[in-house]
């Protein structure tokens, strides 16, 4: 039983991690709090759906595609608002992406109705066995692809140049533009990236999961705990805060109570902050 | 200094008769309970205001304090009976306690970790609520129908008897913020929420002026609690430790103007009967599009006028002052 | 742009309260439920079926329903009905508002709807506080009707009631296959309804001789509900009664499939009998029983059920709904009261519903008729259905004498 538990746990905690990553990039670079993140994951999904139902593109495959139109409408949307809020004061930064995140939702909800959706045909599903433990084929696909994601983003940051630049503001902005670096083409760069990350998570959570406007919502948050926990700026520790998370939340569900596992998680975080004030990882300022 | 504390003095009073004077317009049902809730989030705004504005602590967990004050005048009036204007008292000093027993860890926190922390308190308190068994855990607890009077809080056919006990509410913390704003201690909170560690340096006893902060802020709230759970008859922990009810709030001072006296009431009265016109104009078509243009609201403001309402109050201000002076300048070359 | 903010800023709050004159005949209802927000799907359900059922008072149908064949209200000369939705987006103070705003600005006459219980409470406050009458038939928590409200009915079956029926249909498979189960798990959504089923279940189950093995809330926020699934699996329940809303109630059909959960009998709440429900989990749904105060094919008895499907089939592109049946029931009990008072006066409708005498040949739900009790107001002569997914249908299987096909048993292992 334990073994079936820690597995569900990982695997939650990935597709957590899946979620996390993008958050914590952008944090990273502009300092932005994404409430909005669990939104665009939400249009991810719905993206990979339509996808699926009218191209007939597997949305497991169409993870690429996926994440290549929301680097797309990240780089938009950092045009239009976040870059113009970002030259504002700290609330307005931390209030916009409230504001996005009603917005799209009830976009959502008015273009496409409340009803609940699923993509009826995908490569992965089904369930394997190993030894005792069932593990559900779609979540270690989602999980697979998460850690990917962790590869690439990795990759990125520390083997190109872009990558640098990114890693230049996140430690020191003004430095960073003085020695040439073009901090609006980076951010939005930087922008799209998250929510690239948020569609390559929408697009494997369509695989399996049910899709309706607030879908996104409950994800959203847990990621939120996860990158603080894991600490602000640092991917990685979002991966780790976030597999903590799924892991903490599965084995207290079933020893302490189902009831109070997402207290759980809450507790968790406020135990390791107050004993480490920037998280698992983090560093810089706050 | 002088001139700026008159003029602040006078608007306050300006206000207080606004306030007192809107319900001869608001006649029907409904426009009176958009003035309920318009003066409720004034009074939850600024309590807001007080940790967040002032002393730097941004809370998105205000609903924690909230359903506290609620549960406690609630649980005092249904068990024991106690007048809910004592409960309200109580729920005030109950969630000030809880709140400076949970400050002293939290107040080691820092901005975003500190905002997270409040989402999660938020949400534990709410669970452990949701199984407790002797406050009604998730069925909540029904405040019975009394014979409405200011003896019980209840007032069945007209609301303004609540508007008026939220504006008096409002009022009082209004005069709160006016004085702190003017003492050492509202200059001690500005300090902090520069930069902490210089104003530790500076011999700010950091810790313990947090603690006031969120405690004042808390006790607001948490009376603002027990004022909802009058008005509605009802508490319940999915609906009074809601997370958009910690939203809500941040929004509400955050789109007036945040750091000032005036900005939270300025962005509930904006804010509020946005949210409950649209909804009774566009909801009942439940396609969303109310909720939607509440949110494109948001964002327009953000981008646009980033500084709240006070700010784009402040800067037509300075617009219309430099038209006159050029005005002025040009009839001087004139003459 | 900043000027065009400032314009919205000034339109929104100086626009004056557009209150449109009520026309002649034409008697105004009010109806509440969550049309935004995390239950939307079901509350835009339920608007359907009250929908189609002023839609028949007010046309001509060759129908037997009370007021299908002639317009409007008879003992008014035929005036019309006319419903004013009110979106309480699943919040309770929203929800009263709401309720307020209907009745003070639009003067609906009788409000309908709720569907959360915990919205139902503050909404049937604002009803009791200004004198008009709220008739319930879609939300069952027993709280609802032990407060004595004076202007407060509920036509549907409480939890109770419905947790009894379940109960007693697990009895019913006991004795007819000759089997004996004891081994009850319930799992539960943790707010006010969630809580109240569990609740009446465990009663019940005490009155019955079952075992409670497993009594697990949750949040039917949750995005994975493994660790609940586990120790339901751990429990190795028999009869698994499920108290869900939707998202969770499909949630919790694919992780027991995942983790095969296998008991005898699945039996499933409110969430399991919305439309998106089966459209999304598909064959996972296959025979899961399904608490119901409607079922298509009680055509069988009740000719009329058919045809208000054609007629539903036709306005919405899809069969009726049981939450749709659900909320359509309420405005002919209020249709009812109104044409016996001969009057749109709040209290006269007040009185008539207390002497309402609807038979159950009315009705499209099972009931034997809608009579509302001199105290509780609750519906004396209320009945539950339990349905049954079969060949992705709901068909009626319990009560025996209403069934319209045998039930399966046990519940077959998961494909």
């Amino acid at each position: 039983m334990i073994l079936q538990l820690a597995t569900g746990g990982l695997l939650l905690g990935c597709i957590y991690g899946l979620v996390s990553m993008g958050l914590s990039l952008i944090y990273g670079v502009m300092g932005i709090v994404n409430f909005a993140h669990g939104a665009f994951v939400m249009l991810a999904m719905y993206a990979s759906y339509w996808l699926s139902l009218f191209v007939g593109i597997d949305p497991v495959l169409g993870t690429p595609l996926v994440a290549l139109l929301m680097f797309g409408f990240g780089i938009v949307v950092y045009r239009a608002i976040i870059g113009r809020v970002l030259r504002g004061p700290f609330l307005a930064r931390l209030l916009v992406t409230f504001g996005l995140s009603i917005f799209f939702i009830n976009m959502a909800q008015f273009l496409w109705s409340p009803d609940y959706r699923m993509v009826q045909k995908s490569i992965s599903r089904g369930i394997i066995m190993l030894g005792p433990v069932f593990i559900e084929l779609p979540k270690l696909v989602a999980s697979i692809g998460s850690l990917i994601v962790a590869g690439l983003i990795y990759w990125f940051l520390r083997k190109t140049k872009t990558g640098l630049a990114i890693q230049a503001i996140s430690i020191d902005r003004s430095a960073a533009a003085l020695m040439g670096i073009n901090l609006e083409r980076l951010n939005a760069i930087a922008f799209g990236l998250g929510l690239a990350c948020a569609g390559a998570a929408g697009a494997l959570l369509a695989s399996y999961y049910y899709i309706f406007p607030d879908v996104g919502t409950m994800f959203g948050l847990v990621a939120l705990v996860a990158v603080a926990l894991g600490g602000f700026g640092s991917t990685e520790g979002a991966l780790i805060g976030a597999i903590l998370i799924g892991i903490i939340e599965t084995l207290g569900g079933f020893y302490v109570g189902p009831e109070y596992k997402y207290a759980l998680i809450f507790l968790a975080y406020v135990l390791i902050v107050i004993a480490r004030p920037k998280g698992l990882m983090g560093w810089g300022a706050d | 200094m002088q001139r700026d504390d008159i003029r602040n003095l006078a608007m306050l009073v300006a206000f207080a008769i606004i306030g007192l004077l809107f319900p001869i317009v608001a006649t029907t049902r409904f426009s009176q309970h958009i003035l309920v809730m318009v003066v409720l989030y004034a009074v939850l705004g600024e309590a807001w205001n007080i940790m967040a504005g002032y002393a730097g602590m941004v809370s998105i967990g205000q609903a924690a304090f909230f359903g506290l004050g609620a549960y406690v005048s609630s649980v005092l009036s249904v068990k024991y009976g106690v007048s809910p204007w004592l409960g309200m008292l109580c729920a005030g000093l109950a969630t000030a306690a809880f709140a400076t027993v949970i400050g002293l860890p939290f107040s080691r926190l820092r901005g975003r970790y500190f905002a997270i922390g409040t989402i999660a308190l938020g949400q534990m308190i709410k669970v452990v609520f949701e199984n407790w068994q002797w406050v009604g855990a998730a069925t909540g607890l029904m405040i019975p129908l009394a014979n409405q009077g200011f003896a019980s809080f209840q007032f069945h056919a007209s609301k303004l008897p609540y508007y008026y006990t939220g504006l008096a509410l409002l009022l009082l913390t209004l005069a709160f913020m006016y004085i702190m704003e003017r003492s050492k201690m509202g200059y001690y909170f500005k300090a902090i929420r520069e930069n902490e560690d210089v104003a530790s340096g500076l011999g700010v006893n950091r810790t313990a002026y947090k603690l006031i902060a969120i405690a004042v802020s808390a006790g607001i709230t948490g009376m603002c609690g027990t004022f909802l759970a009058q008005y509605s008859l009802y508490v319940e922990p999915e609906y009074m430790f809601n997370h958009s009810i910690s939203v809500t709030i941040a929004l509400v001072a955050v789109f007036g103007g945040s750091g000032n006296i005036i900005g939270p009431v300025l962005g509930s009265a904006i804010l509020m009967p946005i949210s409950e016109l649209t909804r009774a104009w566009l909801g009942s078509s439940g396609t969303g599009i109310d909720l939607m243009i509440y949110g494109a609201f948001i964002v327009l403001m953000c981008v646009y006028e980033p500084e709240g309402l006070v700010g784009m109050a402040r800067r037509i201000g300075a617009s219309i002052k430099a038209q006159r002076e050029r005005r002025g300048a040009a009839r001087c070359q004139n003459s | 742009m900043r000027k065009i903010i400032l314009a919205l800023v000034l339109v929104c709050v100086l626009a004056p309260m557009v209150s449109t004159a009520a026309a002649d005949n034409v008697i105004k209802i009010g109806a509440v439920y969550p049309l935004t927000g995390a239950t939307a799907t079901t509350g835009a359900d339920c608007r359907t079926g009250v929908e189609l059922a002023v839609d028949i008072i007010n046309g001509v149908y060759d129908l037997d329903l009370p007021f299908a064949r002639t317009a409007g209200i008879p003992s008014l000369g035929g005036a019309k009905i006319e419903v004013v939705f009110g979106d309480t987006r699943g919040d309770p103070t929203q929800g009263m508002a709401e309720t307020e705003r209907i009745i003070t600005e639009d003067k609906v006459v009788a409000v309908v709807g709720g569907y959360q219980s915990g919205v139902v409470k503050t909404a049937s406050m604002a009803a009791e506080r200004l004198k008009v009458p709220y008739v319930l038939s879609d939300a069952t928590s027993p709280a609802l009707t032990e407060r004595g409200f004076e202007w407060f009915f509920r036509v549907i079956p409480h939890d109770g009631i419905q947790a009894k029926n379940a109960l007693e249909m697990v009895k019913d498979i006991e004795a007819k296959e000759k089997v004996d189960i004891k081994r009850v798990a319930v799992l539960w959504e943790n707010t006010e309804w969630g809580a109240n089923v569990a609740l009446e279940i465990r009663k019940w189950a005490k009155e019955y001789g079952f075992n409670i093995v497993a009594d697990i809330p949750y949040t039917y926020r949750a995005t994975d509900v493994t660790s609940e699934v586990l120790k339901l699996k751990a429990a190795n329940p028999e009869v698994i009664i499920h108290a869900a809303y939707v998202s969770d109630a499909i949630l919790f059909t694919q992780t027991m499939k995942a983790l095969k959960v296998q008991p005898k009998i699945m039996i499933g709440m409110a969430g399991h009998l919305d439309p998106s429900y089966l459209e999304t989990v598909g064959k996972d749904g296959e025979y899961f029983f399904v608490r119901a105060v409607y079922g298509l094919d009680m055509a069988s008895r009740k000719p009329v059920v058919a045809k208000i499907n054609e007629i539903y089939k036709k306005k919405y592109g899809r069969d009726m709904s049981p939450n749709a049946a659900r909320s359509f029931t309420a405005p002919f009990v209020v249709a009812d009261a109104i044409n016996r008072a001969k009057s749109t006066n709040p209290d006269d409708i007040r009185k008539a519903l207390l002497e309402t005498d609807m038979p159950g040949s009315s009705l499209i739900s099972p009931y034997d008729g809608v009579r509302f009790d001199p105290v509780t107001h609750d519906n004396v002569l209320g009945k539950s259905l339990y349905l049954q997914v079969q060949n992705g249908q709901f068909r009626v299987v319990w009560p025996f004498d209403l069934a319209a096909v045998p039930y399966v048993y046990p519940f077959p292992a998961w494909k």
